[in-house]
């Protein structure tokens, strides 16, 4: 691979840190300072040429003290840098990195007029970087002050460190720590604990063959045990047969003196009842009671022929009762009969209940009737009045007809009477106006035919007429009243006759309804008295039947009471035979309570002595278990203990080889550290010779020092000497030189490995790098920089403007290619970069 | 290691793996502890600490969970 030299050339950044607006930096030029007072804004711009190189900064990555978004300038969303590189080709490579806040950064490389995005964009940037790490980068080409301290100061260890990390051959040192022994040690340690463990265990239940033989010696145990057992159940069964038989006798003594006491019970009753019952029934023979009986069934048959119980009573007539054993049939017979009887009795009964209630049903029919009957008599009163009232009428007034006749003639007479009477009125009105006019004026015209009248002709004719007229008048006004009080009259009588027509034929009605209520009425008194003889005929009859059969069950009362008596006699004799025979059964059974009382004892002895037996078995059988499992457990301990074994001596195997290993490494450590400063030292020298002006000390050396550890490692430090030009003595630059000169040797290191190109890179970048050093040395350093072979391009940032100075002598005196960039931070504007030179 | 990208350790004032291959191979006669010793630094150097040490802790498990590992034979 060819290893092209890269160059910065120019960087434009926006938002990042101190800077808001965009700010173009041309660093095309071979030494570069920086300057500016505190916060103005140098490491801001050094910190951006990191972060477009590699996406993060020290400040992130290292030192851990913010976070990516805390690069984003607080006025401004976005951080934009844009950084071009240049090879010494010419080729120009344009590097652009964004980041949004809370956003993922965004890388884009432009070159040769092509844009390149996306995930493999890192991979080809570390390519155009020849393969610099962002580890590299912190190296040897971006020197802070604290590398350079850590390469001087400090103890000898972590100055080892870093001087091994400048060289990249940190590896080495962080294989041997990370050898994880103590891991290893600690699983041996584990191991070896559960080795004990289980030692513990085989030596706390001993090994399988005696746990073997412990077993052999309790199955022993437990084949004796059985053996006593078994002669133990013979007894038992020989045992429990006698004395299931002894339990039967006993069972059976119990049942029979049981029995006996029963008995005994029973024959006492017996006895004191068949004392009452003679008591009771009276000094009676069998020949008395076979005669009542006799004669209850000839009474009973005669019973049941008069009730018309004809089979029956054949039944009854058939029925023997010879002797005392006949009597139990015979009750039962006359019981029978007797229940027919009652049979009888309860049917009359009933019957005569429904009799008298048909007599009271009849009475209450005879008393509505009667009732009935009145009220129609009443009415009839009624009618009969008003009968005689039209018969009255009719007697002075006529028929209803002949009535009606002359009442039509009378007003007829009255119509006519009033019609001539209102005409003559008319014309008496009209001659008497006539007549007045005639007797005013002397002569009218007719009111009637219109002929013309003279006073002298007509006057008295006149006169006359209206007389005549006058009389007439006052006798039919005298009239016409005698008509009217005629016609009212006869109106009155016509309208009562009229009135009274309906009642007569109401009158020959009701007449004939009493007619058939009477004999109606007569019937049902005949039908009452026919039940009232009913009723006394039946009532006669049950009476008759009711003490007929009080008499029956008396008699029957004595014979049952006889049968009772001999059949509880006889009871007693049955009873006394048993007793007798239970008396002998006793003397015939072998009880005794103590032979019995002996089985149970020596029984309860012997369930006693099984139970031990098995409660031995079983412990023995859980102890030969358990023996089994301890055997089956130190069995498993055996093959367990071998595998821990075997794993033990497999990590004490691998322990020694990590051992090796590490040692191996320290050892290669020190060799290869040997090797890079053979190679380093004659540079470095050549180097320091130039960077420091004074002549106390004329050479420097690192020398590889190998000492052992505690633990019985290898261990080598770098220890830098210089020579002492006094008297040509080496002496530790630790503890012999000044804090500045400290620095001018780390800064020789650096510039002397700078030198040798690792990966073609030929940038140095320094923040702050010297602070302790005066003027003579500052010269001397950016001289020998900027004329180093292996740097191309030195960028310094300090406080300090005598670097100034220092540049534009280099420029003008040696013709360095230098540029000065004065920064400063002006608030929201951000920082602002001035061109001092 | 991606074949695209530039080889670690390439560049420096010494091949450091080549070295370390060099020296491991000239002092180490057995071969098993020869094959770890340059696995071990490999891991480390290619895959970093963390990586390396799993690696290592891989092969205690392994021994723990009594399989069989390779410089054992």
């Amino acid at each position: 691979m060819r290893v092209l030299s890269l160059k910065l050339k120019e960087i434009e950044i926006r938002g990042f840190r101190s800077f808001t607006s965009p700010k173009k930096i041309d660093l095309d030029y071979d030494v570069i300072v920086l300057t500016g007072g505190v916060g103005s804004g140098k490491s801001s711009l050094l910190s951006a040429i990191e972060y477009a190189l590699f996406g993060t900064t020290f400040e992130v990555k290292e030192r851990k003290s913010i976070r990516l978004d805390d690069l984003v300038n607080d006025f401004e969303k976005e951080i934009n840098i844009k950084l071009k590189l240049v090879d010494d080709s010419g080729n120009v490579y344009e590097i652009v990195r964004s980041k949004l806040r809370n956003k993922r950064g965004r890388l884009k490389i432009i070159t040769n007029g092509k844009e390149y995005y996306g995930k493999n964009c890192e991979e080809l940037l570390l390519k155009i970087l020849n393969g610099m790490t962002y580890e590299d980068f912190i190296r040897y080409v971006f020197v802070r002050q604290e590398i350079l301290e850590a390469l001087i100061y400090g103890p000898p260890m972590r100055r080892s460190e870093a001087l091994d990390r400048l060289f990249g051959i940190s590896t080495l040192e962080e294989a041997f720590r990370g050898i994880p022994i103590g891991d290893v040690e600690e699983k041996i340690s584990e191991l070896s604990l559960k080795k004990s463990t289980l030692e513990n265990i085989i030596k706390q239940y001993g090994t399988p063959d005696e746990i073997e033989e412990r077993i052999a010696r309790r199955l022993e145990e437990i084949e004796k045990i059985k053996s006593r057992r078994e002669e133990i159940e013979r007894e038992v069964k020989k045992l429990e047969e006698r004395y299931k038989q002894l339990r039967e006798i006993e069972e059976r003594h119990k049942t029979l003196t049981i029995e006996l006491a029963k008995i005994e019970a029973i024959v006492d009753n017996l006895r004191k009842e068949i004392d009452e019952m003679k008591t009771t029934i009276g000094e009676v023979t069998k020949e008395e009671i076979l005669l009542t009986a006799s004669e209850l069934k000839e009474r009973i048959s005669d019973l049941l022929v008069e009730f018309l119980k004809g089979k029956e009573a054949e039944e009854m007539k058939k029925l023997e009762v010879k002797d005392e054993q006949m009597l139990g049939e015979f009750i039962r017979k006359i019981q029978k009969a007797i229940e027919i009887l009652e049979d009888i009795r309860s049917e009359y009964e009933y019957e005569l209940s429904a009799l008298n209630e048909r007599i009271i049903s009849s009475r209450e029919v005879v008393s509505r009737l009667k009732n009935k009957l009145n009220a129609l008599l009443l009415e009839i009163d009624e009618l009969k009045k008003k009968k005689e009232e039209y018969d009255e009428l009719l007697l002075k007034y006529g028929t209803p007809k002949t009535v009606s006749k002359k009442l039509d003639r009378l007003k007829e007479e009255l119509k006519k009477s009033e019609t001539i009477g209102a005409e003559e009125k008319a014309l008496l009105e009209v001659l008497k106006r006539t007549v007045k006019e005639l007797t005013l004026k002397g002569e009218v015209e007719c009111p009637i035919c219109e002929r013309k009248m003279r006073k002298e002709e007509y006057n008295v004719k006149l006169n006359a007429k209206i007389e005549k007229l006058s009389r007439k008048m006052i006798e039919s006004d005298k009239r016409a009243p005698q008509l009217k009080s005629e016609i009212e009259k006869l109106s009155k009588a016509l309208d009562k006759m009229h009135a009274l027509e309906g009642d007569l034929v109401d009158y020959q009605f009701k007449q004939k309804e009493l007619e058939i209520l009477q004999e109606e009425v007569r019937k049902e008194e005949e039908k009452y008295y026919s039940l009232l003889e009913t009723v006394e005929e039946a009532k006669e009859r049950v009476e008759r039947l009711t003490r007929a059969l009080r008499t029956i069950r008396r008699k029957l009362e004595l014979i049952k009471g006889y049968y009772e008596l001999k059949k509880r006699e006889e009871e007693l004799r049955t009873y006394e035979r048993r007793m007798k025979e239970i008396r002998k059964a006793f003397s015939n059974l072998d009880y005794s309570p103590e032979k019995l009382h002996n089985i149970v004892q020596r029984l309860g002895e012997l369930k006693v002595a099984l139970s031990q037996c098995e409660r031995e078995i079983t412990q023995l059988e859980n102890s030969v278990n358990e023996l089994k499992n301890v055997k089956s457990k130190v069995e498993e301990a055996y093959r367990e203990l071998k595998e821990i074994d075997r794993k033990i001596k497999t990590l004490e195997k691998l322990r020694d080889r990590l051992i090796t290993i590490k040692n191996l490494f320290r050892s290669i450590q020190r060799d290869v550290r040997k090797k890079i400063l053979e190679k380093l030292v004659p540079i470095i020298n050549d180097v320091f010779k130039k960077i420091y002006p004074y002549e106390d000390y004329e050479e420097l050396d690192i020398k590889v020092e190998t000492k052992r550890t505690s633990e019985g490692y290898e261990r080598s430090v770098y220890t830098i000497y210089a020579k002492r030009s006094i008297d040509g003595e080496w002496v530790p630059v630790l503890n012999r030189m000044s804090d500045g000169q400290k620095v001018l040797v780390a800064l020789a290191l650096i510039i002397a490995f700078s030198n040798l190109r690792p990966r073609g890179i030929s940038i140095l970048i320094m923040d702050e790098p010297v602070p302790n050093i005066d003027a003579n040395c500052r010269r001397a350093i950016v001289k020998t920089l900027s004329s180093a072979p292996g740097i191309k391009q030195l960028i310094i940032a300090t406080q300090n403007p005598e670097y100034e100075d220092i540049v534009k002598v280099g420029v003008k005196k040696y013709g360095i290619r230098g540029r000065i960039y004065r920064l400063h931070y002006k608030g929201k504007e951000g920082t602002v970069v001035e061109v001092a030179l | 290691m991606a074949s695209s990208t530039v080889e670690k350790g390439k560049g420096e004032i010494i091949d450091i793996v080549e070295e370390v291959r060099r020296l491991i191979s000239e002092r180490v006669k057995d071969k098993e502890t020869l094959e770890l010793a340059l696995k071990i630094f490999e891991k480390f150097y290619y895959n970093g600490s963390k990586a390396a040490r799993e690696y290592i802790k891989e092969i205690i498990e392994r021994v723990e969970r009594g399989e069989s590992i390779e410089f054992e034979a």
